[in-house]
């Protein structure tokens, strides 16, 4: 049974499909907001790491589920798991630096040493100064109890009855390994991780990465005059496809092979000696057609996985309360990339979609504007209009999976609401019951 | 660039005479300016043509580690560019669409 209320207003105040009109409170509420805590991100599956950010036995990363600080560590067995980065004893953080390789996680507080599997193996004075019912494998950090992998990237959930992720993903994977399988050898991030604050709600980022093609052509439009001045101005003449999945992820990009190999060098202001995007586009083509043709792709993994593979930027939307979020971004590279290739890969990404990309400064004026905005009571009442792409019909693709759509349309973006209503709406008991009759 | 605190500690400048610090502090009152006034142009040309910038990513790291916290040059950085992203940056502030953004957002405020 779903909840008809949520917070006390009725679901479909909050979000009506069918119309396409999204109440603006979602963005705003701090009730809704702890709500979307226990009932959103507590049972998703939430990007941690990818795998070759721990390869070694000890490697670790410190990172958040939502507002929840986690530890995730490479295992003896090379494993994965990940813990509550919370001391047992007064909950004080346990590991206070960002990643690095360790035999222990020892807390700064009273001592506590935890294992890298997150058992706690010695606590100072036990013997002389605690009870004999006192046992220390009853005290272990806390685990996550779902941990799994998708071509490199781990992700986990707090719920350990949700369905495998490769489920959940669906068809959406496909759109995924657009990214992470493009090439033979697969991906590896490039070094270095940002951090940065944008007092905006999370769904705003994750949305627009899920379905918002629409904006490129305006809000980037500097961005586009400055580097490829041919382009500014006019939407793209490329043919263009959406994917909307049934939970809540959605992806939108062009069909046009080799175009973001070539997308790459004005955007760093000259190609890098030695980089060939031609070569490039020739390597992902001999190893898939149809996934290289994708171009300036956006996606969002539900909730808050976001990547552009333009140039390949990864990011994890952390939500701070309902109007601030922290975005950890870091970047993938071929494994299989040349030298010349990393760069002209590094530069691109980092001048474009990084804090102090050209790109990626107008994304974040229009959140912070818009969150600004959403601080006034007729504001927060005042219905927003998602119906892009309602009631016409673009048909399917013969070639991507899915309920594709065309490129210009919120269907994806309405999809990603209709999922976190879904969820909302489900009390926490039922939810493991009600994710594991909900297969594909 | 990060300063590594193993090295001995030396000024990071040499010793400069009062008129080369009386000329160095006038050639920033010129570039603020140049700048105040958005004459942004002009400023980019004071710059040398090989000027590079680097702003690293710092990591909190233990002691132990504490000599990879800044990210290196092969790796993400906030800034790592020169003197033709100045003017690509001045070519977007410059562009019609990003002026009418930024006079909008002027008038609202």
């Amino acid at each position: 049974m779903l909840d008809d209320l949520i917070c006390g207003r009725a679901a479909s105040e909050l979000f009506d499909g069918d119309a396409g009109v999204i109440n603006p409170t979602i963005y705003a509420d701090r009730r809704i907001y702890e709500q979307e805590l226990e009932r959103v991100f507590a049972r998703s599956w939430l990007f941690i790491a990818h795998e070759k950010h721990i390869p070694k036995t000890g490697d670790f990363f410190a990172t958040y589920m939502a507002e929840d600080p986690v530890v995730v560590v490479r295992q003896k067995d090379g494993s994965v798991r990940v813990f509550l980065n919370q001391c047992r004893h007064r909950g004080m953080k346990l590991c206070r630096v960002d990643r690095g390789n360790a035999r222990a996680f020892t807390c700064s507080y009273h001592a506590w040493a935890y294992g890298i599997d997150g058992s706690l193996v010695n606590v100072p004075l036990e013997k002389e100064s605690f009870g004999p019912d006192f046992r220390k494998a009853d005290w272990g950090a806390r685990q996550v109890p779902r941990v799994e992998s998708y071509k490199g990237l781990i992700f986990a959930n707090w719920d350990d009855a949700a369905m495998p992720l490769r489920q959940h993903l669906g068809e959406a994977a496909y759109y995924l390994d657009a990214l992470l399988d493009r090439s033979p050898g697969g991906t590896e991030p490039i070094g270095g991780l940002f951090k940065w604050v944008i007092p905006c709600n999370w769904k705003f980022a994750a949305e627009q990465f899920a379905s918002d093609m629409y904006h490129a052509t305006f809000s980037h439009m500097s961005a586009v005059a400055a580097t490829t001045p041919e382009r500014a101005g006019q939407p793209s003449p490329l043919p263009g496809r959406q994917f909307r999945s049934p939970r809540g992820h959605g992806t939108g990009f062009y069909v046009s092979p080799g175009f973001d190999s070539e997308w790459r060098v004005p955007q760093t202001g000259h190609a890098v000696p030695g980089y060939d995007a031609a070569a490039v586009a020739a390597r992902h083509e001999a190893h898939n057609p149809s996934r290289n043709a994708i171009a300036t792709q956006h996606m969002t993994v539900f909730p808050n996985f976001s990547f552009f593979a333009g140039v390949n930027t990864c990011r994890v939307w952390h939500p701070r309360g309902p109007g601030e979020i922290e975005v950890w971004a870091f970047c993938l590279v071929d494994a299989d990339a040349t030298a010349a290739e990393r760069e002209q890969l590094r530069q691109a990404a980092l001048r474009t979609f990084s804090p102090a990309g050209t790109f990626e400064q107008d994304d974040g004026e229009n959140w912070v504007e818009i969150q600004r905005v959403l601080r006034g009571f007729e504001a927060r009442r005042t219905p927003m209009n998602a119906q892009m792409g309602r009631g016409r019909e673009f048909g399917s693709d013969p070639t991507y999976p899915g309920s594709v759509n065309n490129a210009y349309n919120e269907d994806a973006a309405r999809g990603l609401y209709a999922y976190w209503l879904e969820m909302m709406r489900t009390p926490v008991r039922a939810q493991n019951q009600g994710q594991a009759d909900a297969g594909e | 660039m990060p300063v590594n605190s193993q090295q001995t500690a030396e000024p990071i400048l040499p010793a400069a005479s009062a008129d080369e610090l009386h000329a160095i502090s006038q050639f920033l009152y010129h570039e603020a300016e140049l700048l105040d006034a958005h004459r942004i142009a002009e400023w980019i040309e004071l710059m040398a043509d090989d000027l590079t910038y680097v702003m690293p990513i710092c990591e909190n790291q233990g002691p132990r580690d504490r000599h990879q916290q800044w990210s290196s040059p092969n790796e993400l950085a906030y800034y790592d560019e020169g003197k033709e992203h100045l003017r690509l940056r001045l070519r977007k502030l410059e562009s019609a669409r990003h002026g009418r953004r930024s006079r909008n957002r002027g008038r609202a405020i």
